[in-house]
């Protein structure tokens, strides 16, 4: 039985992100069915964020709005339609298939740990020779990968994320380096996809990964 | 910028139409919400993470996920402004729970207050040392063990559940003082600001 006071009693926590995974969930899960409750946690979530007006405003960095419009700009890039990994169009994807299944097998020394955060998410920490990084997904099935240690690439290279389902490959776009170096890319859509692979290519590539990932992580 | 060409001008649109036309793969749409609302996203980040470096890189990760879920959004959780806020401070409190920030939020503890933003050059240490003043300005009359609370949260990170073990108090009176000082914060709001 739903103990409708306790709720209410959380909403100004979760709307200020200071309750737990599980009272943030169980909050969410009442109010997508109380109509009461889903509007003053809209109203407590819009004061909250009335906080976020209060502190002093300063101009971003100039350089910072051409990093963010540069990621969208590579994550907007054509989504291939998915290419069957037996049809692939290049010669060296069923190497990399069996590749990743090594790695998928853990037979390599990556170190991969999972942990979960505090908001429904989970973390997934990559470790590879001098290549390190996380990725993280949200509540909402939404990744975002960083990784550190990538080589340079040529001006019209970049590193590309794939998400494999059903063995298959298709393109999420072309990362972003930050300032300090970090490669970033995000994936909004993770149903199905059983893992990430990142594989250094040529801008023009969106059909199907042409070389050994130099990163992959299982979501199995 | 590549993409299509679009003959009419964003930024006379709403921010929700911004965000359909973003969902549509829409770039000038989604930059013309970055110049609405990257300030007060760099503003919180920079605020939350007291570090340049990572508030961008934070700010930039946030308006992935904007331009990832602009699809998802739905008008009846929120402004659109709240909605980006909501996820740059999600993320925020993400990082800080990771403790790549546990050393300032070690000094916000011992101080209870806002954290200090340690900025890289002279003025942003300059802004950022009126920060408190600000901020006690705008929420002049939140009594302040609601002000406490609310910072204890919203910008230092911690749940309710470590608020409660760090100032000595019952768990049912921090919740108390947030849903309190959460709602003087609304009354004190101009509705316009962000929406709800």
């Amino acid at each position: 039985m739903i103990d409708h006071e306790a709720i209410r009693e959380l909403i100004a926590p979760v709307a200020l992100g200071a309750a737990t995974e599980h009272e943030t969930a169980y909050v969410e899960r009442h109010a997508a069915s109380c109509h009461d409750c889903r509007a003053e946690l809209d109203i407590m979530r819009g004061a909250a964020a009335g906080l976020a007006l209060a502190v002093p405003q300063l101009d971003p960095p100039p350089a910072l709005k051409a990093r963010v419009m540069e990621a969208v700009h590579a994550q907007s890039r054509v989504h291939a339609p998915a290419v069957p990994v037996r049809r692939g169009r290049l010669l060296r994807w069923p190497a990399l298939a069996g590749a990743m299944a090594v790695l998928m097998l853990g037979l390599v020394s990556w170190n991969v740990a999972l942990q979960r955060d505090g908001s429904g998410g989970r973390q997934i920490a990559v470790a590879t020779g001098s290549v390190s990084g996380r990725v993280v997904i949200d509540a909402d099935g939404a990744a975002v990968m960083r990784l550190t240690g990538l080589a340079a690439l040529a001006p019209d290279e970049g590193y590309e994320l794939w998400t494999i389902r059903d063995g298959t490959a298709r393109s999420e776009g072309f990362a972003a380096r930050t300032a300090q170096g970090e490669v970033v890319i995000a994936t909004a859509d993770l149903a199905g996809v059983s893992a990430l692979a990142i594989t250094p290519e040529k801008r023009s590539n969106t059909l199907a990964p042409s070389v050994t990932p130099v990163v992959v992580v299982s979501l199995a | 910028m590549v993409g299509r060409r679009h003959t009419e001008d964003r930024t006379r649109l709403a921010d929700e139409d911004l965000l359909v036309h973003a969902a549509d793969g829409d770039e000038r749409a989604f930059e013309v919400l970055y110049d609405r609302h990257g300030k007060v996203a760099w503003s919180l980040a920079f605020r939350l993470l007291g570090e340049r470096g990572a508030a961008e890189d934070l700010v930039q990760e946030a308006f992935l996920a904007v331009w990832n879920g602009a699809a998802r959004y739905a008008s009846t959780k929120g402004s659109v402004r709240t909605w980006i806020l909501s996820i740059v401070h999600h993320r925020a409190v993400d990082r800080l729970r990771q403790g790549a920030a546990n050393k300032r939020r070690q000094e916000a503890l011992e101080h209870v207050a806002a954290i200090e933003p340690d900025a890289p050059d002279a003025a942003d240490v300059a802004l950022a040392r009126v920060a408190a003043d600000e901020v006690q300005a705008a929420l002049h009359d939140v009594p302040d063990e609601q002000l406490q609370v609310l910072r204890l949260a919203y910008f230092g990170g911690y749940t309710h559940h470590e608020i409660a073990d760090m100032l000595s108090v019952p768990l049912g009176t921090v919740k108390s003082r947030m849903r309190l000082g959460l709602d003087r914060v609304r009354r004190n709001l101009d509705p316009g600001l962000v929406g709800a």
